[in-house]
């Protein structure tokens, strides 16, 4: 799905923090991105909901968020510009689109100069990703999948990193699959390291996992992805993504990881793990 | 530019004031006395001459030797710090980015605090907690707002987490009272929490175009709490305690068109409810029900009550704003405040040009702690 008429917020700018990325025990509803000198401009033509100012005054609470604004659109979205340096003061609450809202800033736990931008489905109460749904980004390279790993408990039983000794003995049973998955820089689109738009999981042809990076909701206390899987636990500490469970069977166990990027670039591993029985 | 003319205009401001409000005992009037001025930068007030100096303090009277001072903490512009009772500042520091502060302790933190780290009043380490985010004091209880906008974690000054809350909307306020909490939502929702940080209740407003929950207030204790939200129309929500639950008390329509959080405040223990409005102030009175709209000239920018005296006293902006979307008052650089002091919610004895963008206002007792120009007053009303 795109938005008709949005456009990013900023012209030149990297994404240094992506939606869904593991950030201080939770997951980004949003990107942070990163630009040196531009200003910040409505994504599209909207009004005025809410503006915070940063450092507080007058008892209002510390925003986290720093200076903030918050648009609402047509079709019951809302967007969010967070860590402006300054606020443009707007003579009415209606905001024409690719109007300047302020400039890119360093308030609200931000040292540099970061856009914190997010999408707001008012309707699902949820946020989307800013990359499924405005103008595509230009990236020719596809996600890398590296440092696959079996585990039972804490105990790691099969790695795709191991040698072909340490990877042959796996007695039957229930595994957790986990692994890094991100999407490279991209072509300039990402400041270091990305997320996927959806990861995929296969074991002997059977597809036992799916998950896309599209929305965020908050279910049981914590934001979990709503589209086609589960995010509950989706990082564990080390930040690698969970990517379920999985019997493994005596014999050759097949199994296959596909990453999808947002430009549709697509990243397929797979693997022949052998079981035994105990 | 020599200090001593600027703090000497303050001064004569404040006895301009004083001689305004009380020009002599009439019997049974409340008198205002001057007790001292204190300058933050150790330059002691030009007063008229009859009062002892001290430092950078002047006082119209000696000390009372017979109380213990007690301190108090201060906010004025870029500077916060402690003063005591009897006019002396025992602590003062430039504010980083952003400040917490109780009577004990505070946390003055850069634009990136990865730890909050608290500070006695006297400057001394007390702890650094380690947990990203922005500290916030209120009612003595002392949160952290996580970096996502939408978190909040209550802990204890001996680094205890006591629980912490993660909601799918961004904060907009947060008011605590004793024990509970109050928390406002961009996404039109008002919750209270209870002590371990579990929502016992909460509200959407039905009515509003625009769902948005713009500020809240709590009691100090935990049987009423209000709410500020939406716009188109803007609502007044106040909700008290009943036995099967919480009720809208008051649910008023608003001709305001705020788009940012604004003054909700309780005073007299939870009895009255003040709302900032562009040239003034609402007063909802939980007793009789009856709200009443008070023009200060300008929105009200602090208050604070002297309860032996049935006094509310104010700081306004000195001119009334748009409404809603912007936040400027038509604040000059010279004179930009005004100070008032009402017994009841319609008596005002004093309505008065205050230097200085910035105020700090505090009541005590009977005495109101006032700071404007990096000077801080004390002000005692007594029995005539």
């Amino acid at each position: 799905m795109l938005l008709g008429g949005w456009q990013w917020p900023m012209t030149n700018f990297e994404i240094e923090t992506s939606f869904g990325e593991p950030s201080n025990e939770s997951v980004s509803p949003g990107v942070e991105l990163l630009s040196d000198s531009d200003e910040v401009l409505s994504a599209e033509e909207g009004e005025l909901v809410f503006a915070a100012r940063a450092p507080q005054s007058r008892g209002d609470i510390p925003y986290a968020l720093g200076s903030f604004v918050v648009l609402e659109h047509e079709g019951d979205f809302r967007s969010l510009y967070a860590h402006l340096d300054r606020q443009v003061e707007l003579d009415d609450s209606s905001v024409g689109e690719g109007a300047t809202l302020g400039g890119v800033g360093r308030t609200g736990l931000r040292g540099g100069n970061t856009l914190g931008f997010r999408i707001i489905d008012v309707q699902r109460h949820a946020y989307v990703n800013p990359l499924s749904i405005l103008p595509k980004l230009e990236d020719e390279s596809a996600p890398q999948i590296e440092e696959v790993e079996l585990s039972r408990g804490d105990r790691r039983i099969w790695s795709s990193s191991a040698d072909e000794a340490e990877s042959e003995a796996v007695t039957e049973g229930r595994a957790q699959l986990s692994a890094r998955i991100y999407d490279g820089d991209g072509g300039g689109v990402y400041r270091g390291e990305g997320t996927p738009h959806s990861v995929s999981v296969l074991m002997n042809g059977e597809q036992e996992f799916s998950v896309t990076l599209e929305t965020l909701v908050l279910a049981d206390g914590e934001m979990r992805f709503s589209k086609r899987g589960t995010g509950a636990g989706m990082y564990g500490a080390d930040e690698r993504m969970q990517l379920g469970s999985y019997d493994v069977t005596p014999g050759t166990n097949l199994l296959e990881i596909i990453a999808v990027d947002h430009a549709g670039n697509e990243q397929v591993m797979s693997y022949e793990i052998l079981g035994e029985t105990e | 530019m020599p200090k001593r003319p600027r703090t000497a205009l303050l001064v004569l401001i404040l006895v301009f004031a004083y001689v305004l409000i009380f020009p002599g005992p009439t019997g049974t009037e409340p008198l205002l006395q001057r007790r001292w001025v204190s300058s933050l930068d150790g330059d002691a007030s030009g007063g008229e001459g009859n009062g002892a100096e001290e430092g950078g303090t002047q006082r119209q009277e000696e000390p009372d030797e017979s109380s213990a001072a007690r301190i108090m903490p201060f906010r004025l512009g870029e500077r916060f710090g402690y003063f005591s009772s009897d006019g002396e500042i025992l602590f003062s520091e430039e504010i980083r980015y952003g400040l917490a502060q109780s009577r004990e302790y505070f946390a003055n933190y850069s634009v990136v605090s990865e730890n909050t780290v608290l500070q006695s009043n006297d400057g001394s380490l007390v702890r650094s907690i380690g947990a990203p985010g922005y500290p916030y004091v209120a009612q003595d209880r002392l949160f952290i707002f996580a970096p996502n906008g939408s978190s909040v974690s209550e802990w204890t000054t001996d680094g205890e987490l006591l629980w912490e809350r993660e909601f799918l909307s961004v904060l907009t306020d947060l008011a605590a009272g004793d024990t509970h909490t109050a928390v406002a939502l961009l996404n039109g929702e008002v919750q209270l929490l209870d002590e371990q940080g579990e929502t016992t209740f909460s509200h959407r407003a039905e009515g509003p175009r625009l769902e948005v929950a713009l500020s809240v207030a709590a009691g100090s204790d935990e049987n009423a709490f209000a709410a500020l939200v939406g716009a188109d129309p803007q609502q007044l929500i106040v909700f008290e305690r009943h036995s099967e639950g919480f009720f809208p008390a008051l649910q008023l329509e608003l001709d305001t068109d705020y788009r940012r959080s604004v003054l909700l405040e309780f005073l007299a223990g939870g009895d009255v409810l003040v709302l900032e409005q562009p040239d003034g102030m609402l007063m909802y009175d939980r007793s009789d029900d009856e709200v009443t709209h008070i023009d200060l000239g300008g929105p009200v920018r602090a208050l604070d009550t002297i309860s032996d005296f049935d006094m509310v006293v104010s700081v306004s902006g000195a001119g009334p704003t748009d409404g809603g979307i912007s936040e400027d008052d038509g604040a000059g650089e010279t004179e930009s405040r005004r100070l008032h002091a009402m017994l009841g919610a319609d008596g005002t004895l004093i309505s008065e040009s205050l230097s200085g963008q910035e105020v700090f206002l505090r009541t005590e007792g009977s005495r109101i702690y006032l700071g404007t120009r990096g000077m801080l007053a004390c002000i005692e009303l007594v029995d005539g």
